[in-house]
């Protein structure tokens, strides 16, 4: 694995988005921005869900989906510079592994949630919230939880 | 208690080896809540998702609240614990200052604006102001995130050995 990581860390885009002096910090901003669009529709997703509060048909909230595309859209290749300039910090960090089965299971539960006729299962939209925001949080423990930053 | 007491009692806590990590995830989660729903909230006046009512999305709004409540009081924490990295970055104090201004639109909004947004019904958009009231809050709080986001690349040179905080 580390000769993997090491070739990897020798990519220009590896070494542009470790050592300019912006990059690393504009592909922070854009994935904020994106996660935010990504998470904030699905917390409202999961919210109406629950049965908090609003009364509009859960059906109409699936014009939130091209928003959290463009959120997918933003995060992911900007996720994609930050993972490159330290691919040892994030495959060697089982948080890493964390974070992505909490917003995979967050997003399929979304789908499950809007699946037209679906009795309204509040645990199950519970659950989704709870997915979305430990997502975030184990995104987060990435800068505290890494122990090896390069190999190279 | 005096506030030297709690600030102490705040200190230790975020010095201890999981204090600040926990208290940045608290802090994050708030911020997703506040987004998602005023975030939300001021797309749809805005004319994304229509078939939603207004009123309905509204009742989402005290879970971002709720979520404020949690960013503010673990922000304070962080700031109590290590002033010096704040009080003269000039990426906090443009965070700030967009919160500020977000206030002072929503206090803007509620007294001038909502009335007319509850009468619009789904598939409509609210009249021009309120439509002004959201663009902006999305714009400071997405500046809100992207000042937090920095604040570490403007914080004083003393700061860079310490990745925890």
């Amino acid at each position: 694995m580390d000769s993997i990581f090491a070739n990897i860390e020798h990519w220009s885009l590896s070494v542009w988005s470790r050592e300019d002096e912006y990059a690393y910090f504009v592909a922070l901003i854009f994935h904020a921005w994106g996660m935010a669009l990504l998470v904030g529709g699905g917390v409202v997703i999961s919210l109406r869900a629950t049965g908090a509060g609003a009364s509009a048909p859960l059906a109409k909230f699936r014009a939130l989906l091209p928003v959290m595309r463009v959120g997918v859209l933003l995060a992911v290749p900007s996720g994609l510079v930050l993972l490159v300039a330290y691919p040892a910090k994030a495959f060697t960090n089982p948080v890493f592994a964390i974070k992505f089965a909490c917003l995979i299971g967050a997003a399929l539960l979304v789908r499950r949630l809007l699946r037209e006729g679906a009795p309204a299962a509040r645990a199950t939209a519970a659950l989704c919230l709870l997915l979305w925001l430990a997502g975030v949080a184990a995104g987060k423990l990435l800068l505290h939880t890494y122990h090896v930053l390069t190999v190279s | 208690m005096n506030a030297d007491s709690i600030v102490a009692g705040i200190h230790a806590v975020m010095t201890a080896r999981w204090g600040w990590p926990i208290a940045e995830c608290f802090h994050f989660i708030g911020l997703c809540l506040l987004f998602g729903t005023v975030g939300f909230f001021d797309l749809r006046m805005l004319g994304v998702a229509r078939g939603i009512d207004l009123r309905s999305l509204h009742r989402l709004v005290p879970f971002g609240i709720a979520g404020f409540a949690t960013s503010v009081v673990t922000g304070l924490m962080f700031v109590a614990t290590t002033p010096d990295q704040y009080l003269h970055n000039p990426a906090f104090l443009t965070k700030l200052s967009l919160m500020l201004v977000a206030g002072l639109n929503m206090v803007l909004f509620y007294a001038i604006s909502a009335r007319t947004v509850w009468l619009a019904q789904p598939g409509e958009l609210p009249p021009m102001p309120a439509r002004i009231f959201g663009a902006v809050s999305l714009l400071c709080w997405l500046g809100v995130i992207t000042c937090g986001r920095v604040i570490t690349a403007f914080r004083p040179p003393a700061y860079y050995w310490c990745p925890w905080c």
